[in-house]
C-alpha cells in the first residue's frame, strides 16, 4: 500500500515538474512602437503594449474609422479591391519587383524579398528629400487583404501577427523614423 | 483610577482604535510665497462613503458620457489583466520639447508623470484601484460608493503636482 502510494506521489511529482516548463514556455507577444523625430521640435515616442491589448484597442475605435476590425480606405489613390487582386497574382511568383514607377523625381518600387514586402519611396520632387521605407510581412499582407471589397482587415492581420516575432513595419520618412516590432519582452530598448 | 477616568480612557481607546481602522484621503495645497495658502484636510473614506447612504440613489449614481466610458472600459479592462502578470513595464514614453510623459507599470501599482520645465504631475495608483474604477462604470452609470471603495486600494502619495506658485499633493493611508 505504502509502495503503491509513493508510486502515485512519483508520477503526480513528474506530472507537474513535466508542466512547469510548459508554464514557463507560455509567453505572451508584446508590440512596440518607436517614433523618432529630428529636427526644430524632436519629438521621440516608445509604446510598449500586450499585442491582445492592441486587438481590443481596435474593437473600441470609432466605427467611423475601423467596423468589425476592418478598415475602410475611399480616398487610397488605387483601389484596394485592384491591390488585392494585384496582391493575389504576384505573391507565388517568389522574390520580384512587384511596381516601378519613375516620375520625374519621385521613385516609388514594391519589392517582395524573401518573407517581406519591401516598399521604397524617394521623392525628390521640388527640392523635397523624402525617403519611405516601409517593410511588411507577407503573412500580414495576405491577412490584411483577406477581406473583400474597399476593406482592408486590420483585426485579422493582427490575428497573424500573434505568431510573428520581429520587425513588422519601418518606415524612415525623412527626419521621422517609425518601427514596430513583436518580441516576448515587456520592456523595449 | 475613578469609574469616569475608566469610562473616559475607554472611549479615546474606541475612537483610536476607529480612526486607525479608517483609510483617510489627505488633501494638502501648498501656496508659495508669504501669504501662500496652506490647506491640510483629512478626509475619511468610509465616512464619505457611509455619507453616501443618506444621498438619493439617482444622486450617486450619475449619468456620464456614456458612448465614451462604455467604448473604453474594454480596454482599460483588457490593460490590466494583461499586466497583471508584469512586475516592471514602461508603457508609454513621450519626449517632445520640455515635455515628458511616461506610463508605466511598477510592482503593484500604475505611474503617471509628466514634465515639464515648469511643472510636474505624478499620479501613482494600485491595479486593484483602478480595477475599482473600471468596476465603477456599469452600463454607462458611474458608482461613486463603488469608486471611493477602490480608492482603498492605493497607499501613500497618490497625486503629487508640482507647479512654481503651488504644490498639491493627495495622499491615502
Amino acid at each position: 500500500m505504502k509502495k503503491r502510494f509513493s508510486l502515485h506521489a512519483a508520477v503526480a511529482a513528474s506530472l507537474c515538474l513535466a508542466a512547469l516548463p510548459a508554464a514557463a514556455q507560455e509567453t505572451k507577444p508584446w508590440i512596440h512602437v518607436h517614433v523618432t523625430e529630428s529636427g526644430d521640435s524632436p519629438k521621440n515616442i516608445r509604446v510598449n503594449l500586450p499585442l491582445s491589448v492592441v486587438g481590443v484597442a481596435l474593437e473600441v475605435a470609432p466605427e467611423k474609422i475601423v467596423e468589425k476590425g476592418r478598415v475602410r480606405l475611399n480616398n487610397a489613390d488605387i483601389s484596394i479591391a485592384d491591390m488585392r487582386r494585384l496582391w493575389a497574382a504576384l505573391r507565388d511568383s517568389g522574390d520580384s519587383e512587384f511596381v516601378n514607377v519613375d516620375d520625374g523625381g519621385q521613385h516609388v518600387s514594391i519589392v517582395r524579398e524573401a518573407d517581406l514586402v519591401l516598399i521604397k519611396v524617394d521623392d525628390r520632387k521640388d527640392g523635397k528629400d523624402a525617403q519611405v521605407r516601409v517593410e511588411i510581412p507577407v503573412k500580414v499582407v495576405d491577412a490584411l487583404f483577406a477581406t473583400e471589397g474597399e476593406e482592408i482587415d486590420i483585426a485579422g492581420a493582427l490575428d497573424r501577427l500573434q505568431s510573428e516575432r520581429g520587425e513588422i513595419i519601418r518606415v524612415i520618412d525623412g527626419d521621422t523614423n517609425v518601427r514596430i516590432w513583436i518580441d516576448e519582452t515587456a520592456s523595449s530598448s | 483610577m475613578s469609574r469616569l477616568q475608566q469610562a473616559l480612557l475607554a472611549a479615546v481607546a474606541v475612537v483610536l482604535l476607529l480612526l486607525a481602522s479608517l483609510h483617510f484621503v489627505v488633501v494638502r495645497v501648498h501656496e508659495r510665497g508669504p501669504d501662500g495658502m496652506k490647506i491640510w484636510l483629512p478626509l475619511p473614506i468610509e465616512l464619505a462613503q457611509a455619507a453616501l447612504w443618506f444621498v438619493p440613489d439617482y444622486e450617486k449614481h450619475f449619468d456620464t458620457d456614456t458612448v465614451q466610458i462604455e467604448r473604453f472600459s474594454p480596454l482599460a479592462q483588457a490593460l490590466l489583466e494583461a499586466l497583471e502578470e508584469i512586475d516592471k513595464v514602461e508603457l508609454v514614453r513621450v519626449n517632445e520639447g520640455d515635455q515628458t510623459v511616461v506610463v508605466r507599470k511598477a510592482g503593484a501599482d500604475i505611474e503617471i508623470n509628466v514634465r515639464t520645465d515648469r511643472k510636474e504631475v505624478k499620479v501613482r495608483l494600485a491595479m486593484r484601484t483602478l480595477q475599482g474604477l473600471v468596476d465603477s462604470f456599469d452600463e454607462g452609470r458611474f458608482d461613486a460608493a463603488g469608486a471611493m471603495s477602490a480608492l482603498k486600494y492605493s497607499s501613500g502619495l497618490v497625486v503629487h503636482v508640482d507647479e512654481p506658485d503651488t504644490e498639491v499633493s493627495l495622499t491615502i493611508w
